[in-house]
């Protein structure tokens, strides 16, 4: 069993991911504000993070939570999952994961279809870490 | 009530100030935005003049050459002494390096200003030097008072009108003082005529002042049209270098909006679907079947709004950034192809949909989220107007020929599209009649962002289409360079029933 940490403001969505992970056999705990995350994370490290990016406080909070994890725990799977489009206006996708700008393990779109998510969730905790995965 | 916190905190005050208007009639911009755009003006400058003196150097070491052979200058009525010009040259040389080595430094971290100090140590020595030069020539050469003028209206090219005033009371100053100087008989008077001095005879005070007084109304009347044309065309620079500064700063902020209204928009409906998963997925327990029928129809409802919504965002982002479009790059096409497939493939095997692809590397001149939107919206209009179980057909590769370019089809064996109807199909919202039977939630919106992005990329748009059996969209990409490939091995198309081409600039 995996501990997993989910880092999202929108608590209907991050309960939504919480229950997948569950039914998975995993523990699941949610995070609802970015400055919460790394003292979580330092108190207990999960397994793997899963990730929003746009946060009231600030709209690209997640990339800086990435990278402070990153410094703090250079091996710690990172999934993002966030609403923001993959594409086109200022999107990114699975080619801009980059050690520096954004260093996450794998990157998924909402709304996302639990049978990927669980897919996803699964190689993150199986893979080789620090690698993207498309 | 609550007196001493009141008078110990001050009130919070918030004020929105209105926005600006643009330049016309506006005052001009303060002196630190005018500071950081003409910085780098004046160093381009410095660097300039200093090429421009490599110039005088040449000249000087030319007439020093010809004064080692007396015959040559001696035709034209000269005597030249070789060592005046040639160490004079060396100087200015010498001079000239150091000036070059501070011009390029100028502009580095920390450096900030000191090019105008560069720019006036170059003015000073040049009118030094040119006023050595003009002495030894001889006070009767005619063009000695015009070679100041060089330094004049450089100077009011790039200095405030009192600036180059100072530039104009230095030199004003020098030339007075040499010709000063030989009428006095301080200095030696030196010709390159060879007359000799003993025929020109020393000025008197009444013939210099004669002489220096309509040279300096001539070099103020100068400077004060120059000075004025160059303060009228720097002020126009600085506002269009402000207006751009705006536009751009309004460019980034829609681009923020958008994507902060994407996230808005998007966000509650991600919430709403991960929901219905959880009751679909059987998370919350079994729910009997006409209540997962209705769990579904939500989830369906759902993605379908998310993608309308991003539809409609992405259209209206690309015709609001038409005039500033995105720079293109050299991008491999059969990349893009392949990070999109592999994103739709999952969808696409829900409905038993293969994605059959057939990719070689294709270079093509594109910005690369608006090729990925491009490739995304054909292929999902293709995947959504295939039937159940059926083929989607990617291929790309480079164009035969010099002028290169690349040829992406996406063709699908689905409902196909009437003859009649394919010049619409590129219009916002607009859907064929069994393009709606065949599918109810697609936007119509998919195949005018297609367009939208053909048009900004500069590719053509064609298609072909038979009712009943499927339709090829083919988007050619121009070339930047010339490609040396193989001839593409595109599939032979079924006779088509109706063909469409859209040039890009429709």
């Amino acid at each position: 069993m995996a501990y997993l940490l989910i880092v999202d403001d929108d608590a209907d969505f991050a309960n939504a991911v919480a229950t997948v992970c569950r039914a998975m056999g995993h523990e699941a705990q949610i995070v609802s504000t970015p400055g919460e995350t790394l003292p979580r994370v330092a108190e207990r490290r999960p397994d793997a993070v899963i990730l929003d990016v746009m946060f009231p406080e600030d709209p690209a909070a997640g990339f800086q939570v990435a990278r402070d994890l990153r410094r703090h725990a250079p091996d710690l799977p990172i999934l993002m999952l966030t609403a923001v489009n993959q594409q086109f206006p200022l999107g990114f996708s699975h080619r801009d994961i980059d050690p520096k700008w954004l260093p996450v393990t794998d990157f998924v779109e909402k709304p996302v279809d639990f049978a990927v998510l669980r897919e996803r969730i699964a190689r993150l905790l199986t893979g080789p870490r620090g690698e993207a995965q498309p | 009530m609550n007196g001493a916190a009141d008078s110990a905190a001050p009130p919070a005050r918030y004020r929105l100030a209105p926005v600006p208007e643009a330049p016309a009639g506006a005052p001009p911009p303060d002196a630190a935005s005018e500071a950081a755009w003409i910085e780098p003006v004046l160093r381009a400058n410095a660097v300039w003049f200093c090429q421009l003196r490599w110039l005088v150097v040449g000249v000087l070491l030319v007439v020093a050459a010809s004064g080692l052979v007396p015959a040559l200058p001696a035709a034209v009525g000269l005597r030249i002494q070789p060592l005046w010009p040639a160490v004079t040259a060396g100087v200015l040389a010498a001079l000239n390096l150091e000036f070059m080595r501070r011009s390029r430094a100028a502009g580095g971290p920390g450096a900030r200003g000191s090019i105008r100090a560069v720019l006036w140590a170059q003015i000073a020595s040049d009118l030094v030097i040119l006023t050595a030069v003009i002495y030894w020539v001889g006070p009767d050469w005619p063009a000695a008072s015009f070679m100041y003028l060089f330094h004049i209206i450089l100077a009011c090219l790039v200095f405030s009108p009192g600036q180059s005033l100072a530039v104009l009371g230095l030199a004003a100053g020098l030339y007075g003082l040499s010709l000063w100087s030989v009428s006095r008989g301080w200095l030696p008077a030196s010709t390159i005529r060879l007359e000799g001095t003993g025929s020109l005879g020393l000025p008197t005070p009444g013939q210099f002042w004669a002489g220096l007084v309509p040279m300096l109304l001539v070099w103020g009347v100068i400077w004060y049209l120059v000075s004025r044309l160059a303060a009228t065309l720097r002020r126009r620079e600085l506002e269009l270098a402000e207006t751009n500064r705006r536009l751009a700063a309004s460019s980034e902020e829609r681009a923020q909006h958008m994507l902060q209204t994407t996230h808005q928009l998007k966000a509650p409906f991600a919430a709403i679907h991960a929901m219905t998963q959880v009751l679909l997925g059987g998370y919350a327990g079994e729910l009997p079947p006409p209540a997962r029928e209705v769990a579904g129809k939500i989830a369906d409802r759902c993605l379908a709004l998310s993608r309308q919504i991003q539809e409609m965002l992405q259209l209206a982002n690309l015709r609001s950034r038409a005039q500033t479009a995105p720079p293109l790059r050299p991008l491999d096409l059969a990349g893009v192809v392949r990070e999109v497939l592999g994103r739709l493939e999952p969808a696409a095997r829900q409905r038993r949909i293969r994605l059959d692809a057939a990719l070689q590397p294709a270079p093509v001149q594109a910005a690369p989220d608006h090729l990925t939107m491009l490739v995304d919206n054909l292929v999902v209009n293709a995947v959504t107007y295939s039937h159940d179980g059926g083929v989607v057909e990617v291929t790309c590769a480079p164009e035969p020929g010099p002028a290169g370019g690349a040829r992406l089809t996406v063709r699908d064996h689905g409902i196909g599209i009437a003859a009649e109807k394919l010049p619409r199909i590129f219009d916002d919202y607009y859907r064929t009649e069994e393009a709606v039977a065949h599918n109810r939630a697609s936007t119509g919106l998919g195949l005018a962002i297609v367009r939208q992005v053909a048009r900004a990329t500069g590719a053509t748009l064609e298609v072909e289409s038979a009712p009943g059996r499927g339709t090829t969209f083919t988007v050619i990409f121009p070339g930047a360079h010339p490609v040396t490939a193989p001839a593409p091995n595109t599939p032979s198309a079924a006779q088509p029933q109706s063909h469409h081409g859209l040039p890009a600039d429709r």
